[in-house]
This record gives structure tokens, sequence and C-alpha cells, in this order.
């Protein structure tokens, strides 16, 4: 069979099909301006979510590909660390290595890449969650992130994401149509498969829209509502059509390209998370309603040359950190009703190759940033590299026991068995990760 | 030619396609047909008025991927009776056989290995072989039967594409008109399912259940019947020695040193254990125990009635019309002809059941993009082009990664970014592939249509061009009022300036209307 460089392949190739996408919205009218209907903007009114509650905003990030954990945070204290990687380990930071990492406390270190990730660490707005991940053994990257995606660990029989099952829990907070919002084209597996919510697929703002030259997309929408009957649907295409339209009117007042991020936020150049992120910052201040918003970063699948210090791994947490730094920055206070999580299906190999790479894993780590976050802390039940699961990082603490504290503290769900349907009756114990 | 290496023994198979992975939700997110969308009230398709309703119509509309003037004259002349016998023929599959492909798929799995790289080879010929046979095969049928069960029996080609191109032709595409026991008896035999489902790496200290679970589950007695997990364990058991020859590319093979020799139980029948090549028949005889079974019957049977009929089929409440359809009438004709796939195909079309079902089906992306292409007759002459408007779709073919195929009821399908892409790519393969607009794709429809005076003669001609309809007249009006920015009506003359500003978007507006989504 064919390894997983296929993998970082095909990556590869759907980010030379965005560009062919890019290259074809040439010909795409560039949005709806609201420009272009002036009189067609009533900005709808959604349902209220629970009395004059201030909305929060979920910010999942997925890193596709099973990034290397132990190259984001190191046990920096444990021999065994450097041992099993002689090139791929980030340097204590008591060292006198330039490259050395960034103090977290005294069991955990920073790569020097995530510097901006230091800085919200110890104003307490950031969290570290280590030793942590799905708890089913797959090491394949599909069942894993699927299992990840859904939190459902082991189990094929449940269709949908964990997100979408948040969302159309008793937790409603609006009835926008923009409540669930999937970056990156197409939407993530953690949104889909609920009855009732419909997320929406963004690429790019600016570019969501009808597929027509700007000439002739009033005409076409126009056709589109009347041939669909959106005024009042009667079938299931009609219902939708009303909700791409609804979602073009209502993102007609918004323009990324002349978006200016607030707090001289830098977001990075051509970056599909920078993007996806300032995106989900644009619709935050917009308040059209988002609930959750994912976005993704691949190309974490280093099996050769993974180059923690000195190469690829060093710029890819670059570009990661600094993403996600920017937004922060930009949201500024309004980082108060704001979390962002990340996770990846599974981490790497303790044990480095004979390639300076790293094989598939197990357990990993996850950041959580915002004002609701009891930050400044690494939070796991550590095991030390001596005590591994053939070869990996354990998974201490199962990732659900997070998300629910997440979706229970921050958003009030109680919604316990319907967003973890396979994970016992009562809920789990809290970590304390989260105000609320 | 340089020797090419053996497969390797896989590791770890990967169930879970590329595409559906980078396509990041759909894998798995509708995996178990979940529906998604709007309220209950609102599921119901369009009535079917005019043409729609018409027998003949609606019966072509079903069998091929969209009704052309001139098939739909035949089938009014003939009869559907005659006509539905041409397709089951022998000579209308072979008719089709002679749709030009990809080389590749008509190659035998060695050779395939020969090329430089036989997993970009097959790739491409798979995803662009579906496409041409479906929109172009004079056994439309066929190729619709074909994808029923590629569904049914999925294999996501990730990783497999050169077995999966030896699984379409050595067992869907032979045994497609069959009866379902020789076709489940092929299918298990293949290497591509032993992969797919890991049956080519269980042996007796380690039996892989996952087979022996998506066989019952999933191609036989379906999920919820009855079966025990201690029959998924035995029946485990009774295919381990199932897999693939690795010194010979990967062929399949009955390995007796992996096989458990000790005696099974399996829904209640003892299979005795056999030593040597005679372990063998052990899983043969479970098979044919589950093609006997009238719980397979009836679940194969409530699918192809979901596919062929409407979505009411999914799930039938006991004492519905479609329970009894299924219990009176399609049950007797599988067990009196041993499920003859033919004879089951018959009583469907033929059916009061069916013929009072037009416009119930969503088309799915991939059939609906098919009939856009067949409807305009616009080539792509370019691979990636192709292959780009499927995912945008979300719809590659054999790009669905569990083994549950991709979902065939409505709600699955219908959402906002599936709609915004049918309306993307009607666009695409009118009026970008016009001459001129700079695109790899070409089409001709504008030919024959250049020659009317005025606007309500050209949607008319345009409707009866694409897909052999009168149009309503509240259709009518939306399209000439787009046509004529709404300051026209249907007599409204044709300039050259509104057929250069108008004629391509049209057509992509007359592919996106509602009516042309479902069938």
């Amino acid at each position: 069979m064919k390894p997983c460089t296929d993998y970082r392949q095909a990556i590869q190739t759907l980010h030379s099909r965005r560009d062919v996408l890019r290259g074809f919205a040439r010909l795409a009218v560039a949005g709806i301006g609201s420009s272009l209907f002036p009189s067609l903007i009533p900005r709808v009114a959604f349902g209220a979510g629970p009395a004059n509650a201030q909305r929060e905003v979920i910010v999942c990030v997925f890193l596709r590909g099973g990034a290397d954990g132990l190259s984001f945070v190191a046990p920096y204290t444990e021999s065994l660390y450097y041992s099993n990687r002689p090139t791929l380990a980030i340097p204590s930071p008591d060292s006198t290595d330039p490259l050395k990492g960034l103090k977290l406390d005294p069991q955990f270190a920073l790569h020097p890449s995530l510097a901006g990730f230091h800085e919200l660490y110890t104003a307490g707005s950031l969290a570290v969650v280590h030793g942590t991940g799905s708890i089913d053994p797959t090491r394949s990257h599909f069942d894993a992130m699927r299992y990840m995606e859904q939190a459902t660990p082991g189990n094929k029989s449940i269709a949908s994401g964990w997100l979408a099952r948040h969302l159309v829990s008793e937790a409603v907070q609006n009835a926008s149509p923009l409540r669930a919002i999937g970056f990156g084209g197409l939407v993530q597996t953690s949104l889909r498969g609920a009855p009732g919510l419909s997320p929406i697929a963004i690429d790019n703002i600016d570019d969501f829209g009808l597929d027509v030259g700007d000439d002739q997309a009033v005409a076409m929408q126009t056709a589109l509502e009347r041939l669909y009957g959106t005024v009042n649907p009667s079938n299931i295409l009609g219902a939708q059509a009303k909700l791409v339209f609804d979602t073009i009117n209502q993102l007609g007042n918004i323009d990324l390209a002349n978006y200016v991020p607030a707090n001289n936020a830098l977001y990075p150049e051509e970056s599909e998370l920078a993007l996806g992120l300032k995106q989900t910052a644009l619709l935050i201040k917009a308040d059209l309603g988002l609930e959750v918003a994912c976005v993704d970063i691949g190309d974490w699948d280093t099996h050769e040359n993974a180059g923690t210090n000195d190469g690829y791994l060093r710029d890819h947490l670059k570009e990661f950190g600094d993403s996600l730094a920017a937004f922060v920055k930009d949201m500024g206070d309004a980082m108060a009703h704001v979390t962002v999580i990340t996770m990846s299906e599974f981490g790497r190999r303790v044990q480095e190759n004979a390639s300076k790479g790293l094989d598939h894993g197990h357990g990993n780590v996850m950041f959580i940033a915002g004002g609701g976050v009891n930050g400044g802390q690494v939070y796991a039940d550590w095991k030390t590299l001596a005590d591994l699961d053939d070869g990996d990082l354990q998974v201490t603490i199962d990732q659900r026991v997070v998300l629910w504290e997440l979706l229970s503290k921050r958003i009030g769900s109680t919604a316990f068995t319907q967003t973890f349907p396979n994970f016992g009756g009562a809920p789990p114990p809290t970590l304390g990760i989260f105000k609320g | 030619m340089t020797p090419l290496p053996l497969p390797e023994r896989p590791a770890a198979p990967l169930k879970v396609s590329r595409r559906g992975f980078l396509q990041a939700g759909l894998a798995g997110a509708v995996a178990a047909g979940v529906q998604q969308a709007a309220a209950p009230s609102l599921l119901a398709a369009p009535p079917a008025t005019g043409m729609f309703a018409d027998p003949e119509y609606h019966f072509l509309n079903r069998i091929s991927w969209s009704v052309r003037s001139v098939d739909l004259a035949r089938v009014k002349r003939i009869g559907i009776l005659k006509y539905l016998e041409e397709q089951l023929s022998p000579r209308y599959v072979a008719l089709g056989e002679l749709v030009r492909v990809p080389t590749a798929l008509r190659l035998a799995r060695k050779t395939i290995y020969r090329y430089k790289d036989p997993y970009d080879v097959a790739s491409k010929a798979l995803v662009s072989g579906m496409i041409l046979r479906a929109r172009t095969s004079a056994a439309q049928l066929y190729e619709r039967v074909v994808e029923f069960w590629s569904d049914h029996f999925n294999i996501a080609a990730e990783d497999l594409e050169p077995e999966v191109v030896d699984w379409q032709r050595t067992v869907i595409r032979r045994y497609a008109f069959t009866k379902f026991r020789t076709l489940l008896q092929a299918t298990a035999k293949h290497v591509a399912m032993l992969y797919y489902l890991d049956n080519a790496l269980s042996e007796k200290e380690h039996p892989n259940e996952n087979y022996a679970r998506e066989l019952m589950e999933l191609h036989t007695l379906g999920v919820g019947s009855g079966y025990s997990e201690m029959d998924v364990k035995e029946i485990a058991r009774v295919f381990t020695g199932w897999t693939a020859d690795y010194t010979d590319y990967g062929g399949f093979i009955f390995d007796p040193d992996l096989h458990d020799t000790g005696n099974k139980t399996v829904l209640n029948t003892p299979i005795t254990g056999a030593t040597g090549p005679a372990g063998m028949q052990e899983g043969v005889q479970v098979l044919n125990l589950l093609a006997d079974d009238p719980r397979t019957h009836r679940f194969v049977l409530k699918k192809l009635c979901t596919r062929f009929i409407s979505d009411a089929f999914a799930n039938p409440l006991p004492g519905s019309a479609q329970a009894a359809f299924l219990d009176n009438t399609l049950m007797p004709v599988w067990q009196s002809t041993d499920g003859d796939i033919k004879a089951i195909l018959r009583a469907i079309f033929l059916s009061d059941m069916f013929n009072q079902a037009p416009l119930q089906k969503l088309r799915r992306p991939l059939d609906f993009f098919v009939a856009a292409l067949r409807a305009t007759t616009t080539v792509f002459r370019n691979y990636d082009d192709l292959e780009y408007q499927t995912e945008l779709l979300d719809q590659v073919p054999y790009g669905w990664g569990p083994p549950n195929g991709f979902p065939d009821a409505a709600a699955a399908w219908a959402n906002t970014s599936g709609l915004l892409a049918r309306w993307a790519v009607a666009q695409t393969v009118t009026n970008d592939a016009l001459p001129g607009n700079g695109s790899s794709m070409l089409t001709l429809f504008q030919v024959p249509l250049r020659r009317q005076k005025t606007v309500g003669a050209l949607v008319d001609a345009m409707a009866q061009q694409f897909y052999a309809i009168q149009l309503s007249d509240e259709t009518r009006a939306a399209l000439i009022a787009f046509a004529t920015d709404g300051a026209g009506s249907a007599l409204t003359p044709v300039t050259p300036d509104l057929l250069t500003d108008k004629l391509g978007p049209l057509a992509g507006l007359v592919l996106s209307l509602p009516e042309f989504q479902w069938r």
C-alpha cells in the first residue's frame, strides 16, 4: 500500500485546487456586495437565545495530519525526551541554546516559534492540555479524524459531529443561517450530520455567491428565488435555496478585501488558517449570529525531515502560532466570549525514525485560548515518557472531558448524553480549565 | 518495462478516502444516512406536473441519466415494456461496452500494475470512465444498476485504485444483471473487498471482524435485523484465510494456514470446520445462507426501491403501501426467481408504485452533473477540470469512504453548499464552456438555439433540447424575465447582444431549475 506521503500530497493537491478555484473566481462575482442590493438587505431578525445572554463563540482549529505534540510542548525535564529525539527535541529553556524552548512551568516548555502563545499563557488567557486525544487506539488518519470530530471513539454507527449535536441540543443560542460555519470550502465532520442544522461552507466570504458575472448577478438571484419559491418554500430544495440567499444577503455587508484587523493584528499571508480566523473575526464583529467556526490547518504528517528546530515544523508552527495570536489580538476585549480550541487526530511517536521524522502516535497536545479560560496552566495527568502506549504518548485525558467542560461551563449546555452519546451516562468531573 | 514491486501487504488499509477526508466533513458525516436540514413538513418533493407526470417520461427519467427527445420518441413508439426488455438485454449491455473509456478499465490487474504510476492511471480511469459511460452509454439502465451495486457493496477507491478497476470489471459489471447470490459470492472473493474491509489481514489467531460485520449489516441482512455479536465473531472465524496472494499481484486466494478449522455456528446453523482447501467451503456456505435469508431479500429490495422509486422506502412503516409492495409484490418475485436481478427490476419498473412516483427522487450531485453534461453535450478536455467539478459537488466517483455507499435519500444532499455547487457547475458546463470563454470544456448546445427569433421560442427550444419538456407557464415566465432583465416578454426578439449576454447564463439557469434537480 502507498505510505502516508500520499496524505501530504493530497493536502498539497487540495491547495493547488483551491488556487484553481481562486483562478475561476475572476469569472465569478466577488460576493454580492450590498451596493448591488440597496433594498434587498433587511437584516434578518434571528430568534433570540437565552435572555440577555451574550452569545458565546467556539472556534475549533483542526491540525490535519497528526501534529507532533512533543514539538509544540516539550517535557523538557525528561532525559528520555532528548534520548528518543536526537534531532527533533526542543532545547531546554534552561539551556543556552539560541533556539531554546519557552518555559511554561517546571515541567513543560513551548516551542520558540509559539512566542505569541507564551504571551497569552503568561497573561492567563491560554491553557495547555497535554496527553489528550481520542481514546480509540487507531493510528489511521481517517478513522482517528472521524472519531475525534464526532467525539465518538470506536463507534462508527454515530454519524454526526460533536459540534453539530451540540448546536441542535437545547443550548441553541440563536437561529441565524450563519450559526455554524466550516471554513475551507467544505464543512468539517464535526459540524455535519445533525438533523435540523445546516452548516455553511465558506472558503472566502467575498466569493460566497453565484458563479456568474457581475452584470448577471442580480437577475440570476431574482430568477433563482422565483424558480425555487424562496418566499414560501414548499420543499426541501426551496428551503435550502432560501438559506443560500439569506446567507448571501447577510454576507453582502461584509467586505473581507477591505477588512482592517484591530489592534494592528497581523495575520500571516498565504495561510489557510489565518484566512479562516480572519474571516471568523470579521463575522463575530459583524454580529451575524455565529456560534461555531471550524478552521483547518493541514500538512502535519511529518514522516521524514520533520525539522522541529531548523526546518519544516519550525516554520509550520510559526504559521500556526502567529495566526492564532493575530486572531486573539484582533478580537481584543471580545475574546471574553470567544473560546479557541485546537486539536489533531493523533500525536506522533515519541522516538524519531531513521528519516529524522516521526510516525503516527497517539496522545497529543491541545491549546485553549479565550477570556473564559483558566489559563497560564498545563493540564495533564502526565505518565512520563517511560510509560508509553505502544511507543506513543498515552491519552490520559479523554478529549471529551475537555469538550464537555467547554460546552457546559461556557455555553451552559446540559445535553451531555445527546452531545457525547457513547461516553457513559453521567458527565465526567471537570478539570477546571474553564471559568463559569 | 521495468519490473514492478509487488503490492505490499497493507499494514492498515485506510478505510476512509483521501477525498472524503479532504472534503473534511462528508466522509462519515452522513454515513448512516442521517438526515439534516429542513423540517419534516418540507421534505416532500415538488409535485410533478405537465411532462413530468407522463409515464414514459417518468420511466426514462429514472432508468437513464436524463431524458433526451430521441429516446422519448422511441419509448413512445415501442412502449415501456419493450424498451425495458431492450435495456435488460445482453445486446444492450454489449452496446454499452462500446463507449470509449480509458484503456485501463479494460485491462487485467497485472497489466495495470505495469504502468509507471498504476494508482494515478487507475484513479483517473475510474472517475472519467464512470462519467463517460453514464453520459453516453446506450445501456443506461445497466449503468444505473452498476451504480446501485457499487454503492451497495461500496469500496472507496483511495489507495486501492487498480484493485477497484478490477473489481468493477470482474465483479460489479459482470454480475450486475445476474442473481444476487452470484453477485454476493463474487464480492466476497475479490481482494478489493478483502483489503477494504480488512479480511485480507484476518487470521485464526486474530480474526478481523470488519468484513463479517459489514457483510451482515450492509450487504445482506441489514442492521438491527436480529443477528448477534456472536454471529459477527463466528463469521469472522469462517472467513479467516480469505486473503490475497501477495506473490501474484494480490489476487484472491484461500490460505488454509490462516484458516480457523474449528466448528462454528452462524445464525443458528452449524458450520462444520474443515481443514485444507475445503475450509473455503465454509465461507461459500455462509454466503449462501445469507443469500437465502428473507431478511436479506427485504433489505436489498428496500434499497432498490429507495433508489428507483422513492425515499419513502428507506424506512417503510408497517402497514404502509411501501411495506405492502415489498412484502406482497417483490418478495414473491425474489423467492420465485432466486433473486434474479432483472426479474426484480421488471417488477419495480412496471409497478403502479413506480408509476405514482414521478419527481420523487432528488438527483444526487453526480447524477446532476452527468445529466447536465448529457443535456448540453458538453465535453471535458482536461481531466483535472472534470474531477474538480465532482469535488465541488462533494461526490467524486468511488470517493465515499465508509462502507455504506453514498447516501441515497434527498435529505443527505440538500444543503446550501450543495445547491451553490450545482448552480456553479450548471454555469460551468454551459456558459464557461462556450467557445471563446477560455475553458478546457467545450459545448455545442448553442448552435441549434441561435436560429430562434423570440425569447419565448428560445427558452422553449432550450428546455426541449436539454430535457425534452415543455415549460410550465410560471417557469417560462421566470426564464423570460431573466433573459430580458425583466423588461420583455415571450415576443421580445432575440438580438445578437442578447445572445452574447444571456445565452450562456440562461442555459445554466435552465439546468439549475428545481425540476431538473428532481427526477
